[in-house]
């Protein structure tokens, strides 16, 4: 078939062009709307404030997915974000405008060890209604959806220990948690 | 589905090999005969004001090609900002110039003074240290209230004051708010930080500008999510070069995460030295630099109010923001805590009553923009603990108070503007609960207690919106841009395709799931379709990608394009067969006239 | 990078030869110096590298008993040793494999950064810092942050280490860095027990006399109850607080008490 479209000896050239070439420009009529529910458990070492992550689950609604693999990168890389912004980076300016976190020795990356395996779920799949393919969209989920399950796990594992804290600000750093439980 | 892997398959990225093998072609993998380099003088205090620039013992330095300062685009424009906000009272955001090197002033730690020009990197840098600025240093804003008060330094002295725009949504919602926060049984309030973040992409931003004197062409060789709308900000708005003479090229990118889409001064810069000096330049940004000249993100201080009646449904939110800008506006800067955060502030929850504040501010810091998320993160931040912190005040299960108030008929229109279209929230968190052992807490807790350590449990939910956008509903709410996406399917001769896509991946993975899709709908293998992106003289008009868009907005061009490829081989391959069109199957990559056996291949 | 001339001796006293010149630097593993120079934040003239010479390298144990390393040995291979675990311990924890492969127990001590875990095992341990004209003692050699008492062109060749009955390193990363918020080496030695804390104090790597008496009299973390240190003159930044520091400082000792068992 392909052949025919491009040496068109046998070919209805009345009715259609030759060659197989098209273009398509697509203007949504709504946005997708991502959802889901992320839990996420921590433990807190009372001594020093330091906050460990045990668990994390995620289960996210994208509508239909084609490559369930680079789904789930997206949310690992996602959540890894997210814990970063919760527990570790802050660009900070002192009251002069300079930028004190202006290197990886203030400016704290998430690595490796600063996360745990994630437990991703994107079984509960309600298709968007208005494009062809029914996908929602991955990227960003879980950057949205982890800081503040990480601060919740935290604010409930100092409750537990009976300190009186409420919020704290991100990131919840060693120190800031320390503080926190100091009132 | 495809033998080697169709819609739904978990197909191995074959965009990987390349990565993992050190053979992917990065910008500054890139490197033209002739190429100078750029070094970029910056300012080392956030707020001053330049009262000489001596470049004269710098230029006769070894390989010193050209320096060049502010003076030298005087007649070149601002770089633009995309969004235009309105404020509460009807009025234009105020928007500053940006100039591609500092002009008159310097306004945050990293604004470029002058940018030197020689044949290496290092003589560049060398002659850059050798230039002797006069800078009068001014006091600087750095904090978004201070900034606000009357008589704080100006960092724009042609603005009225440090305030961006002070805007209101739903603004026709604030009295019903207001009236139902009164009237409510309980009402939780907390003043929380979505602190300031470095995007931190790997591969530092790098930009190569290239001019052929012989056909007037410029091409931008550079680290970008979205190569069309730098073509167009650039080429329109800063250079004056109409885009049949500017192509603009990213080809593999390590990484955006929002701060590769904005159109920065050193592209800019690349692109005019490049003609200026009749040399490719380049630039190569440094990681140190990237911390004080990529855009950053959130920065937002917010005190929100959650209104509950008696019976803990969320009859009322009411929130009040301060945002960052930053120095100068970034491209989608203005867009961020308005319309990627106002608009999600209903969450999952069906609550009435919904009144966002948020005052844009002025700050002698780098400019901040989208990143990952882009405001969605930090409206849920804030719904979600406050949430927690209402169930802790009222004694009740924060999941229980979640469910409770879910959104749970679709479609729901939210009162902050947007229109939910599908989603089961209860379901995500039944299999929440599932996944995340929730049963099990209490024995983990205990062990935890047993070694002396504080266990917790947290949740959260979210919704955000992806797919950005539809492009009339942004025009109304400031976008100086269409958001739709474009695709070319290109079928060859012989079967192959190459599909040109107006997105762009940068880590996404795109060159594989895209030609699942396409093989999936035609039902060759998905070694048959190769994707293409990234480069203006090959893609039709795109607006790439961020907001999670590529595949809902892109993916459907190409699924359009598609199916009018299907419709038109479906004609050849009735005329093929001499068989009625409306008879015509394809299956598996093969063309048959139902009801016989006739049949013909996709391709040879 | 300024540019810079490079001498890579092979013998100790060429390498003195060629620093005596008044621009020369040492250049050991170059874990801190390298990237101040890549920041163009130091332009020596000239770089004389120790790493090349081989009576600088190597571990072993001298006749009084004492773990004897050389300067320009690197972190992995003390971190192999056995005949001093508590030290073994601390090298194999430094930086990241890069840094522990290249970086050098000298090169750390020259630099006294006082977030460095070496200057807590070199004064916990009492050790002797030997260098090509003299022996000093740890309690005499840390004289504040990024200060020794070297002199102009004196080299460390040699690091002897008692080796105690028992000892544990206990450190508390900074979050980015990951160098010691604190750090506390405690060893116990038939004369008494040291206790060195590093990256707490503005004045660089401290002993912790209180701490020591108590531990002398008994060597269990209980012992240490009671004891604390004040915030004041304690390192303060967007890390942690002074008082936070000093509290860690408790903290990490009774940690350092309980590893060495």
């Amino acid at each position: 078939m392909t052949l025919a479209a491009y040496v068109p000896h046998n070919y209805p050239l009345d009715e259609i062009e030759p060659g197989l070439e098209e273009t398509a420009f697509y203007d949504p009529s709504n946005f997708t709307y991502p959802s889901g529910a992320y839990a996420c458990e921590v433990e807190v070492d009372p001594e020093t404030g330091k906050v460990t992550i045990e668990r994390f689950s995620a289960a996210d609604d994208f509508g239909n997915i084609v490559n369930p693999m680079i789904v789930d990168g997206q949310v690992h890389g996602g959540i890894g974000q997210g814990i970063g912004q919760a527990l570790l980076e802050h660009c900070v300016y002192d009251e002069n405008g300079q930028l004190v976190t202006g290197s990886y020795m203030d400016y704290a990356m998430p690595r490796a060890d600063d996360v745990p395996f994630y437990t991703v779920d994107h079984s509960c799949a309600t298709p968007c209604t208005h494009n062809p393919l029914g996908v929602k969209g991955c990227g960003e989920a879980g950057a949205i959806g982890a800081p503040t399950t990480v601060v919740n796990a935290v604010i409930d594992a100092l409750q537990s220990g009976g300190h009186k804290v409420d919020h704290i600000d991100m990131p919840v750093s060693p120190s800031r948690v320390w503080e926190a439980m100091q009132g | 589905m495809p033998a080697d892997g169709g819609i739904g398959a978990a197909t191995k990225r074959r965009e990987d090999v390349r990565f993992l093998t050190g053979t992917g072609n990065y910008t500054d993998d890139i490197n033209m005969r002739g190429q100078a380099y750029v070094h970029f003088l910056r300012s080392d205090v956030a707020h001053g004001r330049i009262k000489g620039i001596d470049t004269a013992e710098a230029a006769a330095m070894p390989g010193v090609i050209r320096i060049f300062t502010g003076a030298d685009f005087e007649g070149v424009g601002s770089i633009p900002c995309g969004w235009q906000v309105t404020d509460r009272h009807g009025q234009p955001m105020q928007e500053p110039a940006h100039p591609v090197l500092a002009q008159g002033k310097v306004r945050h730690v990293g604004d470029p003074i002058a940018a030197v020009v020689a044949e290496s990197r290092a003589e560049a840098r060398d002659a850059a240290e050798a230039i002797a600025v006069d800078i009068e240093e001014l006091p600087a804003v750095v904090d978004m209230k201070a900034a606000l008060d009357d008589g704080a330094p100006k960092v724009h002295d042609d603005l009225t004051s440090n305030l961006c725009y002070d805007w209101g949504f739903v603004e026709d919602n604030r009295e019903a708010v207001d009236a139902a926060i009164k009237g409510a049984a309980h009402v939780t309030t907390l003043e929380l930080v979505n602190q300031r973040l470095v995007a931190n992409a790997m591969e530092p931003r790098v930009a190569l500008g290239d001019y052929n004197r012989a056909s007037d062409d410029s091409t931008l060789y550079t680290t970008s999510q979205n190569p069309h709308v730098i073509r167009l900000l650039m080429g329109a708005f800063v250079l004056g070069i109409p885009e049949h003479k500017l192509r603009v090229v990213s080809p593999d990118v390590g990484g955006g995460f929002g701060s590769k889409i904005f159109h920065y001064a050193e592209e800019a810069f690349v692109t005019f030295a490049a003609k200026a000096l009749n040399r490719p330049v380049k630039w190569t940004a440094s990681r140190s630099e990237a911390f004080i000249s990529d855009a950053q993100g959130r920065d937002h201080v917010t005190k929100i109010e959650l209104a509950l009646d008696a019976d803990n449904n969320f009859v009322a939110i009411r929130t009040a923001t301060l945002a960052n800008m930053g120095a100068y506006l970034s491209t989608f800067a203005p867009s961020v805590p308005t319309y990627l955060h106002g608009t999600l502030m209903a969450g999952n929850y069906k609550t009435p009553n919904i009144y966002v504040n948020v005052k844009a501010v002025f700050t002698n810091t780098v400019p901040v923009d989208a990143y990952r998320g882009a405001g969605r993160p930090e409206a849920s931040f804030q719904i979600e603990r406050v949430i927690d912190k209402a169930a802790r005040e009222l004694g009740v299960d924060p999941i229980a108070l979640r469910r409770q108030n879910f959104v749970t008929e679709f479609p729901y229109a939210t009162p902050v503007a947007v229109e939910y279209d599908t989603g089961d929230y209860v379901a995500t968190m039944d299999k929440l609960e599932e996944i995340a052992d929730i049963k099990g807490f209490a024995a983990r807790r205990a062990a935890s207690e047993k070694r002396g350590m504080l266990r917790g449990f947290g949740v959260n939910c979210y919704i955000e919106a992806c797919g950005i956008a539809p492009s009339a509903l942004v025009g109304q709410l400031g976008a100086r841009a269409g958001l739709y996406e474009s695709a070319t399917v290109r079928v060859n001769a012989t079967g192959g395709i190459t599909v040109m896509t107006g997105s762009h991946s940068h880590g996404q993975g795109h060159e594989t799931s895209f030609a699942q899709v396409v093989a999936e709908m035609i039902g060759i293998d998905a070694n048959m379709v190769e994707i293409v992106h990234g480069d203006t003289a090959k893609v039709p008009m795109g607006m790439g990608t961020y907001g999670s868009r590529s595949l809902a907005v892109g993916g459907s061009a190409m699924v359009r394009a598609t199916e009018k490829i299907i419709n038109k081989a479906r004609k050849i391959a009735a005329h093929l067969m001499e068989a009625s069109e409306a008879d015509i199957e394809l299956k598996d990559g093969k063309f048959s006239v139902a009801g016989t056996d006739k049949s013909v291949a996709w391709g040879t | 990078m300024y540019a810079f001339e490079l001498e890579r001796p092979s013998t100790l006293a060429d390498a003195v030869a060629a620093l005596s010149g008044g621009e020369a630097q040492p250049l050991s593993g170059g874990q801190t110096l390298i990237p101040t120079l890549k920041q163009r934040l130091a332009s020596p003239g000239k770089l004389v590298s120790l790493t090349g010479i081989k009576e600088l390298r190597g571990i072993r144990l001298d006749d009084a008993g004492q773990l004897a390393v050389g300067a320009a040995t690197p972190h992995v291979q003390v971190a192999a040793q056995d005949h001093y675990p508590a030290l073994a311990h601390l090298a194999a924890n430094i930086g990241d494999p890069a840094v522990r492969n290249r970086g050098t127990i000298g090169g750390s001590l020259a630099n006294n950064d006082p977030s460095a875990c070496y200057p807590a095992a070199a004064l916990g341990s009492g050790a002797t810092i030997v260098t090509n004209t003299r022996e000093i003692k740890a309690d005499d050699y840390f004289t504040g942050l990024f200060d020794t008492a070297l002199e102009e062109g004196e080299i460390i060749t040699e690091v002897r280490f008692p080796v105690p009955r028992r000892a544990a390193y206990a450190k508390f990363e900074q979050p980015a860095s990951r160098f010691a918020l604190v750090g506390v080496f405690v060893a116990q030695y038939a004369q008494g027990v040291r206790v060195a804390v590093t990256g707490a104090s503005e004045g660089g790597v401290f002993r912790w006399a209180e701490a020591e008496k108590a531990l002398a009299a008994d060597f269990s973390a209980d012992a240490l109850s009671g004891l604390a240190l004040d915030g004041a003159g304690m390192i303060a930044d967007l890390h942690g607080s002074g008082a936070y520091r000093a509290h860690l400082t408790g903290v990490m000792t009774r940690r350092a008490v309980a590893a060495a068992g």
